[in-house]
């Protein structure tokens, strides 16, 4: 009881601290000045349509570079953690409709996968969305599939030629455009193309691979670890 | 120079390709690994050296555009220190992972360089949300790895370890999406030119909610429990990262962080790093098991680096020199100490610290151990001791005197636990092995190696620059280099190096300094030759002795604050290795330890509260500022805990006794004197400056007057020879320093004297019955008896050293006794020359009973064939009964330099006509005393040998016992217990009092620790309550 | 409405905290923790938010011209991205070490796991 009434002045305590968010969060009637930069130099310097991708890959790219890392440790460390076991029969065996619509369907949410990876810099979405959808794919094959071979030794190759790739896209900046993950590497192109943008669709090509790898392997190791 | 970005491309790369290669082979691996860890190393190495060498700092931004718009990475000349310590320590810790690693699968190894991206990003960049970035790069990574021991504390602990990390990831994402919203960027240079922006409303609450989860990350006492369960389950190679490497990372970006914060902030800042180091050293006091002791150390150690780093900005000060001194030295030390005794414990294994004994068969091992003990305990020659002298200077010069002397009580206790492991380690012998590991070994020794040069590097830049106080530890570290040559041969080499310390020393002093110098070097020396007298190789003898003696000469030529305290502290430590040698129990030197740091923080918080405003670290002696008297009186009061003064004497007994026979005289006679020796350096320099001196004089004098009678009385009762001459020492000690008192000419000329003549005779003392004792092998009085016969010659020496003691004409003594109870009669101090007085005459009882139980009485049957002591044994005896006799005969020549050196103080001076001393009070001619004396003695020896014939001899054994034996067959001897019948007199004042009540001050410290500890109740959800508590009431501090 | 956004997010930390300082369950813990990442996405993507305008992609119905005037602040949006994978990665560890726990004890009750202590 005690400790209830503890847990309850700790939330309070937390109430407290963030209800100054709520109001000293009006709704602002101007971007600011990074936020305006952005969106309008985006589309000259860069040629990108959608600035979030701009941003994401271009201006905070360390942190793009980041989060793919942080992404490959939760690979890294679910593998660390489970031990691959030898996979047991599923207890009850999918029903046909299930396995032979599962088939299906595969294919074209990966199809739609690529297709949400490589226009980033188009349209909502861009390398992590595709991979999560690239994934999703993959699951739906596992829970509906009456046996589905992963190849962990192409996923670790996929995964880390991928992650390789970008960063060395990331370094040619850094020796031949302005700097480190400069997407001006490759020419702006013809605005709101499919190749333009510079390295920007190259980049999210490679974070979608890793992404959609990585998460694969990361499905698969919690699977065959019940 | 190479850009930044590459520190990190190196790593990210390897994380890419180490899988692949894995593919290949194990050791293709492996090879990718140590290639980039070092190739990190390397670089930070690099970069430290061209920004040390005037290179401009480079500033980096991705993708190319500039301003607010891009993340920018910096490297400066803080980025690239704190980037060579954190990599190399990293790259050591990867080596004593190895065996480790290589078991696992290749996910470790990617793990682990993912860890060392976060850490090398979190110290170069400039942006807010990257750095939370690579925050997580480093949590995440650390996360999976604490599980690596993969046994199931380590799976609780990883998973308590992720619910407080996710809490604090979530107060660092919430904070810095509103400081965007606040202020419009995420940089912190764009920050940091308006940084009202986050001191109030939504803003302030944003910045208040990154710097509470950074603090979460430096487990700030008491929402730190998590991390304990951390330390104690993971493998010490992943462990010794987290608080070394980590922790450094996350320090830095608070470092960057501090000049946004307000004043108030920074205030409860600073006001929980300093909880944080008192209480988690507090707590750690109860421990037993290493890793979490370790870890509670780790924490008190990060705490001070906080307070370090904030109270500095809070001072307004901005140059990076003083941080680096300050909140980088202390860093660095912890660093590689940490690291160190991690490893360490790795190579123990899982034993709790009362079994560490193992290591005292190592004597490499036990080298490493002692060296971080010393250096945690922020002793010298350390980087440790440089910075904390430099932030209390700080403390102390911005009137901080509570946090001051928090610290002070905090470091005290941390002194008593790593003292009370180091003993455990090396006194109790286990007969237990350890396995060679030289992957874990050579790290250990890498990292020594690095800490000792750190030291050297640490002490240049803080002006000690006299090259005497630098060979102190140069010293030390040779003697233990030459420990495998044989005892003798080191004894001589000793000999040497104290000799020619010596020689080079005492031509350039003068005064006090001279007769102190020539009182602690020539007296070491000339008891240094007994050591000749044992042979066997003397392991750990040496290197203590010699660097006693230069800081002996260190103490005495130093003319800075800082310099006198470096060799004070290192004359510390080299009588504790001493008496850590000798000793038989793990009691006395820690007890010794305990008191000695106690005594040396008193003199540390006087010499900084005296330093003059605004001075350098090179502040002279003669600078300091005594006008407030509190500095004064602290010093004093510290000098006074090393002379054992009644109260805090509790080391004394054991600390002049049990070390070994040739090494007990030198700590009783001269090392004693090093305490009279920084009180009338102190009281000299500061005579006449400190308001009421009156008060203290009586003050002291009553301390005096009273140790001299408890330390007496107590000798009478002791059955251990060493020890009733170890009492016997602090009565005398008492008599210094009623003399010192006076404040006179011939007070301090009486005081100076006696320490001159106890040095003689204590030291003619010590070595006879040591020279006996190593014959008999045992201490016991009792057991002892009849050695006349055996050794005359110890007798006769010891004889003679008794009467000097004991204050009877004709010998030194008497002089002593002579000018003190003048000078107090003369300063109108009746009860306190009443007192000494009885002092002297219960002194006689246990003179009567030494003599009388050693050399006198009935030879035991098993000592029959025992020879007179070892030649070099007597050798320095006979050096000093020449002294006595020659200072006997012709007092002047004693007398007069020493009142020379005294100057001119209050009171009538010493007359001199011929041999013949004369004051107000009276004269005395030592000359003819001796004379007159010595007739009254030949007469009757004349008429005794004429009487010679007619001497009965009474054999041994004429005594029978009837029929019984009795139990304890030594309760029959009347040497035992001898003094019984004045135990119903005067045993009242012998009451261990003070025993019980510093036992029952350290019960009282003990159970406070052990109520504390119940926090950890080991829940990982109680952990994250204690968590969201800490904050709640952190923010109702900081708003 | 931007303050309901807001105050969505911080109901739904406040949540999250309270079963996860509750539940006894370590699945149920990691739950809590999944509420608290949804509230603190939402909380960051308000930060962003300007009335009456649209994302921030400059296709033809927006145009290049004045395209700051008509669209949200674009780094929220960003960041919030990083934020769910990192919490992606935290969840999928959490979960790793439940099953490792589970597989220990064969419970999931977090008392059971508080061997370490003091």
């Amino acid at each position: 009881m005690i400790k209830r009434l503890f847990v309850l002045l700790a939330v309070a305590g937390m109430a407290v601290i963030l209800i100054p968010f709520v109001s000293g969060n009006g709704a602002g009637d101007a971007l600011n000045n990074v936020a305006a930069t952005y969106v309008e130099d985006a589309p000259r310097d860069l040629g990108t349509m959608n600035i979030v991708t701009a941003v994401i890959v271009t201006y905070r790219g360390l942190d793009t570079l980041g989060e793919v890392l942080v992404l490959f440790i939760a690979t890294a460390g679910v593998g660390f953690l489970l031990k691959k076991r030898r996979e047991g029969d599923p207890v009850q065996p999918p029903s046909e409709i299930l396995s032979t619509g599962g088939m299906i369907l595969m294919p074209l949410i990966v199809l739609f996968g690529i297709y949400v990876f490589s226009h980033g810099h188009l349209t909502p979405g861009g390398g992590f969305q595709g991979g999560v959808i690239i994934a999703t794919a993959f699951l739906l094959a596992m829970l509906s599939a009456r046996r589905l071979p992963i190849y962990s030794g192409l996923l670790t190759w996929i995964e880390s030629v991928s992650g390789f790739a970008y960063l060395a896209v990331g370094v040619l900046g850094l020796v031949l455009a302005g700097g480190f993950l400069d997407s001006r590497l490759l020419p702006a192109g013809r605005y709101g193309s499919l190749l333009s943008s510079g390295t920007i669709p190259l980049i999210y090509t490679f974070i979608g691979l890793k992404v959609g790898t990585e998460l694969v392997s990361i499905l698969d190791k919690l699977r065959s670890n019940q | 120079m190479v850009s930044p970005v590459y520190l990190l491309v190196v790593t990210i790369a390897a994380v890419f390709l180490v899988p692949l290669a894995d593919r290949i082979g194990r050791s293709y691996g492996m090879s990718v690994f140590y290639a980039a860890i070092a190739a990190a190393a390397g670089l930070g190495l690099f970069w430290f050296l061209s920004l040390r060498g005037g290179a401009p700092a480079q500033n980096v931004f991705i993708a190319g555009f500039t301003g607010p718009y891009a993340i920018q990475l910096q490297l400066g000349i803080a980025e690239s220190f704190v980037i060579v310590l954190v990599n190399t320590v990293f790259l050591l810790a990867s080596i004593v992972l190895g065996g480790a690693l290589i078991k696992e699968k290749a996910y470790a190894l990617t793990l682990m360089l993912l860890m060392l991206t976060g850490i090398n990003g979190l110290v170069l960049s400039r942006d807010l949300f990257n750095m939370f970035v690579f925050m997580e790069l480093l949590s995440i990574s650390t996360y999976a790895l604490v599980a690596m021991p993969r046994n199931g504390q380590a799976f609780s602990a990883g998973f308590k370890y992720m619910i407080a990390g996710g809490l604090a990831s979530t107060f660092f994402l919430i904070g810095t999406a509103f400081v965007y919203r606040t202020a419009g960027t995420l940089h912190l240079d764009y920050l940091l030119r308006s940084p009202e922006l986050l001191h109030g409303g939504v803003g302030f609450a944003a910045l208040f909610l990154v710097i509470a989860a950074l603090l979460i990350e430096l487990k700030p006492f008491p929402a730190n429990g998590w991390a304990l369960d951390v330390y104690q389950a993971g493998h010490p190679g992943v462990v010794s990262i987290i608080t070394t490497a980590g922790t450094g990372a996350v320090l830095f970006v608070l470092y960057k962080l501090l000049p946004l914060m307000s004043v108030r902030m920074l205030q409860v800042l600073g006001g929980a790093g300093i909880v944080t180091f008192v209480f988690s050293n507090l707590v750690a006091i109860k421990q037993e098991n290493p890793g979490r002791l370790l870890g509670y150390s780790s924490i008190s150690q990060t705490g001070l680096v906080i307070a370090g780093m904030v109270f500095l900005r809070l001072f307004g000060i901005r140059e990076i020199a003083v941080y680096a001194a300050v909140a980088g030295g202390l860093f660095l030390n912890h660093l590689f100490v940490k690291g160190l005794m991690f490893w360490l414990s790795e190579r123990v294994g899982p034993r709790p610290i009362r079994e560490w004994g193992v290591l005292a068969g190592k004597p490499l091992l036990l080298f490493l151990f002692g060296l971080a003990v010393v250096a945690l305990s922020g002793l010298p020659p350390f980087p440790g001791f440089w910075a904390k002298w430099e932030f209390l200077k700080l403390l102390a010069a911005n009137g901080y005197y509570p946090v001051l002397g928090f610290i002070l009580a905090g470091s005290l206790i941390e002194v008593f636990y790593l003292f009370r492991w180091l003993g455990y380690a090396a006194v109790k012998e286990d007969h237990d092995t350890i396995s060679p590991a030289p992957a874990v070994t050579l790290p250990m020794v890498a990292a020594a190696i690095l800490l000792l040069a750190a030291s050297v590097f640490f002490s240049g830049s803080l002006s000690v620059r006299e090259p005497l106080l630098r060979l102190i530890p140069a010293a030390g570290i040779l003697f233990y280099l030459l420990e495998p040559l044989p005892g003798r041969v080191k004894t001589v080499l000793a000999l040497a190096a104290s000799g020619s310390a010596a020689v080079i020393v005492l031509p350039g002093l003068s005064g006090l300094h001279l007769v102190f110098g020539i009182m602690l070097l020539g007296g070491s020396l000339v008891q240094m030759i007994a050591g000749l007298g044992s042979g066997g190789r003397r392991r750990g003898i040496y290197p203590g002795m010699v660097m006693m003696v230069y800081s002996f000469a260190g103490l005495l030529v130093t003319e800075t604050a800082l310099g006198f305290f470096f060799a004070w502290e290192m004359m510390t430590l080299a009588s504790y290795l001493l008496i850590l040698r000798g000793s038989r129990s793990a009691r006395t030197p820690l007890l010794y330890m305990i008191f000695s740091t106690g005594g040396a923080f008193l003199i540390l918080a006087g010499l900084i509260t005296a330093l003059p405003a605004g001075s350098l670290s090179s502040a002279g002696l003669g600078d300091l500022v005594f006008s407030g008297g509190t500095a004064f009186y602290l010093i004093i009061a510290g000098f006074l805990v090393k002379a054992g003064v009644v109260g805090v004497h509790l080391w004394l007994p054991g600390f002049y006794s049990e070390a070994d026979h040739d090494v007990s005289p030198i700590l009783s006679s001269a090392l004693s004197k090093a305490a009279v020796a920084g009180l009338f350096i102190f009281m000299s320099l500061a005579n006449g400056t400190v308001p009421g001196s009156d008060m203290f004089s009586v003050i002291l004098g009553w301390i005096g007057g009273l140790t001299a009678f408890f330390g007496t009385l107590m000798a009478i009762y002791q059955e251990d020879a060493k020890r009733l001459l170890a009492f016997s020492s602090m009565g005398q000690m008492g008599y210094i320093i009623l003399a010192a008192s006076l404040m006179s000419t011939i007070g301090w000329t009486a005081a100076i004297y006696i320490a001159v003549t106890h040095l003689l005779f204590k030291g003619i003392m010590f070595l006879s019955v040591g020279g006996v004792v190593s014959r008999l092998n045992t201490t016991n009085m009792y057991e002892m008896g009849g050695m006349i016969k055996r050794m005359p010659l110890s007798f006769m020496t010891f004889l003679i050293g008794l009467i000097a003691l004991s204050g009877v004409p004709p010998l030194t003594g008497f002089g002593g006794k002579w000018l003190l109870y003048s000078a107090l009669v003369g300063k109108g101090w009746y009860m306190l020359t009443a007192l000494a007085l009885f002092s002297s005459a219960v002194a006689f009882l246990y003179c009567y009973r030494i003599i009388h139980s050693v050399f006198l009485g009935q030879l035991k049957t098993g000592f029959r064939a025992v020879k007179e002591a070892s030649v070099w044994y007597l050798i320095p005896q006979f050096i000093f009964v020449m002294l006595i006799m020659i200072f006997s005969m012709v007092p002047r020549l004693l007398i007069e330099p020493i009142s020379a050196a005294v100057g001119k103080l209050a009171g009538p001076d010493l007359l001199w006509q011929g041999n013949t001393v004369s004051h107000a009070l009276g004269y005395w001619n030592g000359t003819t005393v001796m004379m007159v004396t010595m007739g009254v003695f030949m007469v009757p020896l004349v008429w005794l040998l004429s009487r010679v014939r007619s001497i009965q001899k009474v054999k041994q054994f004429n005594i029978v016992y009837a029929a019984e034996r009795p139990d304890r067959p030594e309760t029959t001897h009347y040497a035992h217990n001898f003094f019984a019948h004045y135990t119903k007199a005067l045993g009242f004042l012998s009451l261990p009092l003070v025993r019980r009540f510093w036992e029952g001050a350290g019960e009282w410290i003990s159970s406070i620790a052990a109520a504390l500890r119940h926090l950890y109740s080991g829940n990982g959800q109680t952990y994250a309550l204690q968590v969201m508590l800490y904050i709640t009431v952190l923010y109702l501090f900081m708003r | 409405m931007i303050h309901a956004v807001t105050a969505t997010g911080i109901i739904l930390i406040l949540t999250g905290l309270w079963c996860m300082l509750t539940r006894k369950h370590i699945i149920r813990i990691i739950i809590g923790f999944s509420i608290i990442d949804t509230g603190i996405h939402i909380m960051i993507v308000s930060t962003g938010y300007i009335r009456n305008r649209t994302a921030p992609i400059l296709d033809h119905a927006v145009g290049l011209q004045g395209a700051a005037d008509k669209v949200v602040d674009p780094v929220p949006s960003a960041l919030v991205l990083t934020a769910i994978v990192i919490g992606l990665a935290v969840t999928a560890l959490m979960l790793s070490y439940a099953v490792k726990l589970y597989r220990r004890k064969r419970t999931l009750d977090i008392n059971n796991y508080a061997e370490l202590k003091w």
